[in-house]
């Protein structure tokens, strides 16, 4: 089981130090909760997109907003019906469908919505799992609950190799006179048959995985020492600091309001 | 006082029973010793108790399972009791059957180095132990890979080298060695001999790279042992594998007369693929055709590209490059498109899990086909044929072996015209690949077998392709019995 977001590469953002990226994420994940006019979570979110074109491609910051499409547009469609105080902008035979404050928390919903996911998959593309995991145990989390959060993070990716490959693994059992086209139709139909599969294969993993982490020590109540270090000195020191300034920046516009 | 062998009392162990499945004893009165140092090899059918037996002296079963386990177990080192799994590392160390299942981390260097956290070995130890453990599997190249981008036997390899830095008394390999190459499988077994503590090899089968580095074999049944035997007295032992299909110059099948090779059938030409996060590797295969009637076995050292040619022909993989075509009955040759290739082509997976979805055995045996009477009676027929007792059951609680028959079944239902068997004689007797491969033969079709077993493969093959570096470098026709250097390079 051995799915990982981690995209391998050299640059600044990879380099930067495992705990400070940890303080970046959590910070500016916050900041698009804070009750603040949308231009500055639009503001934020083309700060990331930069940050993705200047790291690892503006191509990979298309990747999960993809993936989280049809929940934007779901958010789309009904935040402006349940937000309908405030002036009327379309209304339909006396029904109010949309008013300013609808569309504007509708944009509000989307812009959260976009750059929590670009914050969280631009960490995850760019610290690998052990480095995740030793920032984790730096702040304090003990190694078994460090291990279950990345452990949960890692069998997403595992989830979607596991759905691919089963999903290729049906495409093959197409009967005769039958099409074993993927278009997007044969997609949705071939989506819960799939699925299916993918839920019994992971829920029979359970076990497994458990004897494959006690077989290893995990639960045995022992301290653990550790093979990977994550580096100090000034290197470190500053991108803390750098980190502090960004998410303590993060605040102002609240404490300007 | 602390034992010196490993003593099974008349051990038996039954799984608990489900609603629709109710549950035998995997195996009962299981009685034998086996010395501490020695290398010993423990054969048996499928579904005779192997991964459980592993399991249960590693701690892990009933612990993870439930069932009832009854009788005595001692083991080298343990003064009394079962401890917890995590207080055995010291003392042994397991391999699964399925690697996927026990790869934790995301980098080989790092899933070398976890047990060895556990264990509180020193970072500049551990750092040293890491180091020579890959070097010593041949997997330094491998230190920052991601295991999942590995093939089977790679990922074995490194489960392997996982133990050899632990350094457990006694290593337990669950059908470990099946899927490795062959000087690989050689340099383990000769480490295994020659280092201090034993090690219990599981195996479906007494292969030529197993023989004259075993003290002793013992066969499992579902009744107890067979044995142990010296293996310095073959005699004893091969009436016991002949029995159980385990040893391959008896297998019903194997041998009888084939059809005769005909026509071309398919062809694959000018053949180039890369994946996107490879680091260099890249298939490249000029010319390769199947011709009606024949067996063509793909052999090579892991990681060499057999699968990857395999996704190929079957459509699963686009080629970057190249033509693939099918020459059907009566037809022209024509350029397969990969819609084509799916629906004429059965691939079967070595995990029969991705292919098996359906509540029940019946309902995954008429998946795909026509809904008429003679459907219902085909597949009556079918369930029959590959000893599918109840079409009642459901697939995801039939044992590993069940479901590679069901697996077949399908495919034999669904009545494809070439075969790709990937590996799929891992983890079954060569009684049952050699059935598996009788059923889905036929004169208008033809199969491909991928297998690191190259016994097998000059036994079931027509002609045996040889396979390096993502390219085919030679052919052996069927019957050669020299050796292959290439394999050994």
């Amino acid at each position: 089981m051995t799915g990982d977001f981690f995209l391998p590469g050299n640059s600044a953002f990879h380099r930067f130090d495992g705990r400070a990226k940890l303080i970046l994420l959590v910070g500016s994940a916050a900041f698009f909760f804070y009750p603040l006019p949308p231009v500055f979570l639009a503001a934020a979110l083309v700060a990331w997109v930069l940050v993705f074109a200047l790291t690892i491609g503006l191509k990979e910051a298309g990747t999960p907003l993809r993936s989280i499409l049809p929940v934007l547009i779901l958010v789309a469609l009904l935040t402006p019906l349940f937000n309908r105080q405030g002036t009327p902008l379309i209304s339909v035979k006396g029904m109010v469908l949309a008013t300013t404050a609808g569309l504007e928390e509708t944009v509000r919903m989307l812009l959260r919505f976009s750059g929590v996911t670009l914050t969280f998959y631009l960490y995850f593309r760019t610290t690998d799992l052990q480095t995740i995991l030793l920032s984790l145990r730096w702040f304090g989390l003990p190694f078994r609950s460090s291990l279950v959060v990345t452990l949960a993070f890692r069998y997403i990716p595992h989830f979607a190799d596991l759905y691919r490959q089963v999903s290729d693994a049906h495409s093959l059992r197409a009967g005769e006179g039958t099409s074993s086209s993927r278009g997007f139709l044969k997609g949705v139909k071939a989506f819960f048959p799939t699925l299916t599969s993918v839920l019994i294969q992971s829920v029979k993993s359970i076990d497994p995985l458990s004897m494959a982490l006690e077989i290893r020590g995990v639960g045995g109540g022992k301290a653990r020492t550790s093979y990977g270090v994550l580096p100090g000195g000034a290197r470190f020191f500053s991108q803390m600091f750098l980190s502090c300034i960004i998410v303590a920046a993060e605040l102002l516009p609240i404490l300007w309001r | 006082m602390s034992c010196e062998s490993i003593i099974f009392e008349d051990l038996s162990f039954c799984y608990p029973s489900y609603s629709g499945l109710p549950r035998e004893p995997v195996f009962r009165g299981l009685s034998m010793q086996l010395p501490k140092d020695s290398l010993s090899l423990i054969m048996g059918k499928p579904e005779c108790g192997k991964t459980t037996l592993s399991r249960i002296m590693a701690g892990l079963v009933p612990r993870h399972t439930g069932g009832t386990l009854k009788g005595k177990m001692y083991l080298p080192g343990l003064t009394s009791g079962m401890p917890a799994p995590q207080k055995l590392m010291d003392t042994l160390g397991l391999i699964f059957q399925d690697a996927d299942e026990q790869i934790i981390m995301t980098r080989c260097d790092w899933e070398v180095a976890f047990p060895l956290e556990s264990l509180q070995v020193p970072r500049q130890e551990m750092v040293r132990r890491v180091a020579a453990a890959l070097e010593a599997l041949g997997l330094e190249k491998f230190r920052e890979r991601n295991p999942g981008r590995m093939s089977g036997g790679e990922k074995r390899k490194l489960l392997l080298a996982v133990l050899y830095a632990q350094r457990p008394d006694l290593w337990i390999l669950d059908e470990t060695l099946e899927e490795i190459d062959a000087p690989a499988r050689r340099q383990i077994l000769s480490f295994l001999s020659e280092r201090q503590g034993g090690a219990v090899v599981f195996s479906s089968r007494y292969s030529a790279p197993l023989r004259g580095y075993f003290s002793q074999a013992a066969v499992l049944t579902p009744s107890g042992f067979n044995g142990p035997f010296s293996l310095e007295k073959k005699e004893d032992l091969l009436p016991a594998l002949k029995r159980d299909g385990l040893f391959l110059e008896s297998s019903k099948g194997l041998e009888e007369p084939r059809p005769s090779r005909g026509e071309e059938l398919m062809k694959a030409e000018g053949i180039e693929f890369s994946y996107p996060e490879a680091d260099s590797f890249t298939l490249r295969v000029e010319g390769f055709s199947l011709h009606r009637g024949e067996t063509v076995c793909l052999v090579g050292r892991n990681g060499c590209g057999k699968s990857t040619l395999g996704r190929i022909l079957c459509g699963l993989l686009r080629p970057d490059k190249g033509r693939l075509s099918f020459h059907e009955d009566g037809e022209s040759e024509k350029p397969a498109h990969p819609d084509d290739l799916r629906r004429r082509v059965g691939y079967i997976f070595q995990n029969p899990d991705y292919q098996i979805f359906l509540p029940t055995v019946r309902e995954e045996l008429l998946y795909g086909l026509p809904k008429d009477q003679g459907t219902v009676r085909k597949v009556e027929e079918a369930a029959e044929l590959f000893s599918l007792e109840n079409l009642d059951a459901p697939p995801a609680l039939l044992s590993y072996g069940t479901r590679k028959r069901l697996q077949a079944a399908c495919y034999y239902l669904l009545k494809r015209r070439i075969y790709i068997l990937d590996e799929a004689d891992s983890g079954i007797s060569y009684e049952d690949f050699s059935f598996m491969l009788r059923s889905l033969s036929d004169s208008r079709g033809s199969v491909v077998v991928i297998t690191h077993d190259l016994e097998l493969a000059r036994v079931v093959g027509d002609r045996l392709c040889i396979m390096k570096d993502g390219r085919i470098i030679s052919e052996y026709p069927r019957g050669f019995a020299g050796p292959v250097r290439e394999l050994e390079e």
